[in-house]
């Protein structure tokens, strides 16, 4: 990388200097940083988690894990993209290690998924209504869909970050593409 | 059921589109930057208590090394007392007893300005710093009236009772984690 190309990303991508300061210690810095993101990632950590406590729980973990590998970041690319990288990263690990309770969030009850249900609850966020229905697709059709079709992800990227075949990941899309399109149109029919 | 056609397709799309266009994001509920910057300084304070660990190997090995220098050293003090030595000791140690008292108020103050206060103390590995504090400070303050003459013993002990309230304000002032909130 040249020293040109380096000024250049110095100065225009805002966050490369905020995040210089911030890995030097400067937790100032890194709040704006979380002020400018968080909202994005947490938008991520809540379509893949998909429960309320989970989300706020992981999104803080995904900063606490930035603050931790923010030297790492050597403005190679935009600083945005390192993090939204890395947050992914993040995301998927730890609601791996969530794996058993997450996978407590499939059909409860009549049919209403728990994150549904907090979606009535009054401290919920503001959801739309493709996330209300992607919450009823299976765990990792629901992770393939939104790191394809939502976050931009190549399927060779999902299949890697998620360990499985790019096949899989492209069937995945598919079968989810079918089921809320399918849903959406019994939705109008009704 | 109905089947879906070419509109569900579009109306697919027109959602993913429009979920997108502010970059996928969504406002969480409460304000998760407390939790995540009380983490980051829970990381920074356990770096800070490692150095401390280092810190208290260097308060026990110069208690100890007090103790023993002391012990040799008080058994020769008192045999060579004369009675205008005895007067200066007698004031040595009212001004000992004075100076460990006046550290208790200042403790005692300072816990109750806190509690006043609503704070709760944190940080249950910090109790055992303090606990070695507390101890290197009363072996301090027993070789003392062994050895009340010995200037660095006082300034030793100074330090102990300083580095105690400094420890106890770390421990009432460190923030909780959301979980813990």
């Amino acid at each position: 990388m040249t020293a040109q190309t380096l000024t250049a990303s110095y100065f225009d991508d805002p966050d490369v200097k905020l995040a210089q300061q911030a890995g030097q210690g400067d937790l100032k810095a890194f709040r704006e940083i979380y002020e400018r993101h968080h909202r994005r990632v947490y938008g991520l950590v809540m379509r893949l988690a998909g429960d309320l406590d989970t989300a706020n729980d992981v999104t803080q973990e995904v900063f606490i894990q930035l603050w931790k590998h923010l030297a790492s970041f050597r403005g190679e690319s935009k600083f945005s993209t390192w993090l939204y990288t890395v947050a992914t990263r993040v995301v998927i690990t730890e609601l791996r290690k969530q794996n058993r309770r997450v996978q407590q969030l499939q059909l409860v009850g009549d049919g209403q998924t728990e994150f549904e249900q907090n979606l009535v609850h009054s401290d919920g966020p503001d959801l739309g209504r493709l996330d209300g229905l992607i919450q009823r697709l299976p765990l990792q059709m629901r992770w393939v869909f939104v790191l394809h079709c939502l976050e931009g992800m190549r399927h060779e990227d999902v299949a890697e970050e998620l360990g499985i075949a790019i096949g899989t990941s492209k069937v995945q899309v598919h079968r989810a593409r079918a089921l809320l399109e399918e849903w959406l149109s019994d939705d109008n029919a009704e | 059921m109905t089947t879906p056609n070419n509109s569900s397709s579009n109306a697919l799309d027109s959602l993913i589109d429009e979920t997108m266009r502010n970059g996928g994001e969504i406002t969480p509920p409460k304000d998760l930057w407390r939790g995540i910057e009380a983490s980051i300084s829970r990381q920074q304070l356990g770096s800070q208590l490692q150095v401390n660990n280092n810190r208290r190997w260097v308060i026990g090995i110069a208690a100890s090394l007090f103790v023993a220098i002391g012990v040799f050293m008080g058994t020769h003090h008192v045999q060579m007392l004369s009675p205008g030595n005895r007067l200066q000791t007698e004031a040595q140690m009212k001004l000992l007893t004075m100076v460990t008292q006046q550290h208790q108020q200042q403790r005692e103050l300072l816990l109750s300005n806190y509690q006043d206060a609503g704070f709760t103390p944190s940080f249950s590995e910090l109790e055992v710093e303090l606990q070695q504090l507390r101890e290197a400070a009363i072996k301090v303050t027993q070789q003392l009236q062994q050895e009340p003459n010995n200037l660095e013993l006082w300034k030793f002990l100074q330090w102990l009772h300083q580095q105690e309230l400094e420890l106890l304000k770390t421990m009432y002032m460190q923030p909780r984690t959301y979980r813990q909130v």
